[in-house]
């Protein structure tokens, strides 16, 4: 099952990063879905299959895990883990480093165009 | 079998996913709704007809896992038709819904997994050529007739199942390469 299926844990894939926000609380796979349309306002639909590729990925990695299996309406909630909340929180940094440095060349160049 | 319940052929779907999922849109809009999978091809039944698109999902899915697979295509707008066993199954919603795929890269593992749920298939085509090779050094070494006979046909029957899954596995390469 978890051969080659190891993720690329230094960068996460944008749907991976947002699994791995919308899981800081307990969650249900679908209920995952649901709140990160809802967090980004509908600019991030994640697909059901790449929903479900990504918890099986993320639990073989130890990101998240079965928080509890419901056995009366047999609904799985998963959440994070230590692991996975350092992993995000560093992404949600890089992230943020990476606007900042889009709005500096953003910047630098609309001045030199005023200056020019 | 009945006016109800009719058969169509499939190309393979290693060969030809989209245009069979095309095909049974097609249909669909006639009213002949997909049902089950049947032996190298689907089981349609006669309904009304509707818009729908069907896709194709490859995940080994243990059982207490189906209600929580099928769940999250459900939150998505697509319904489970049916499967071969654990590993392939198909969906289908209204025109106009999300893919199921939404990024690039779990896309491509969907290929990924069809190539490596084929592979345990080529013990086939290996073990034929052994035979291949048994029975050329049983030749050389003056063996039985008969051994030579029974490698023979049981070399024959492996080719005649190595062929069509060597080309099936080399179409599901090609598909993942084409994707990549």
């Amino acid at each position: 099952m978890s051969r080659n299926n190891t993720l690329e844990m230094d960068q996460l894939t944008d749907s991976a990063y947002y699994i791995l926000l919308s899981l800081l609380l307990p969650r249900h796979g679908y209920g995952l879905m649901s709140y990160i349309e809802e967090l980004t306002g509908g600019e991030v639909v994640i697909g059901p299959a790449t929903a479900y590729t990504l918890i099986k990925k993320l639990q073989d990695n130890g990101c998240i895990l079965l928080a509890y299996d419901d056995a009366q309406d047999r609904r799985k909630t998963y959440r994070i883990t230590e692991k996975g909340k350092n992993l995000v929180r560093k992404e949600t940094e890089r992230r943020k480093r990476m606007a900042n440095h889009g709005d500096l060349a953003w910047h630098a160049a609309m001045e030199d165009t005023d200056n020019g | 079998m009945g006016k109800h319940t009719k058969y169509i052929s499939s190309g393979g779907l290693a060969f030809t996913e989209r245009g069979d999922m095309r095909k049974l849109s097609r249909l669909s809009a006639k009213g002949w709704h997909l049902e089950a999978f049947a032996f190298l091809g689907y089981r349609l039944r006669k309904g009304e007809p509707r818009a729908l698109e069907y896709v194709v999902d490859y995940h080994r899915v243990a059982p207490d896992e189906m209600d929580d697979y099928v769940g999250l295509f459900k939150a998505g707008g697509w319904t489970k038709v049916c499967s071969i066993g654990a590993d392939i199954h198909i969906f289908s919603a209204v025109p106009g819904t999300k893919p199921i795929y939404s990024d690039k890269e779990t896309n491509l593992e969907k290929y990924r997994r069809s190539v490596r749920n084929l592979q345990p298939l080529l013990l086939f085509p290996l073990v034929t050529i052994l035979l291949f090779v048994i029975r050329y050094i049983a030749n050389e070494f003056d063996a039985p007739r008969f051994l030579g006979q029974s490698l023979q046909v049981i070399g024959t029957l492996g080719i005649v199942l190595s062929v069509p899954i060597l080309m099936t596995y080399a179409a599901s390469r090609l598909r993942l390469r084409r994707a990549s």
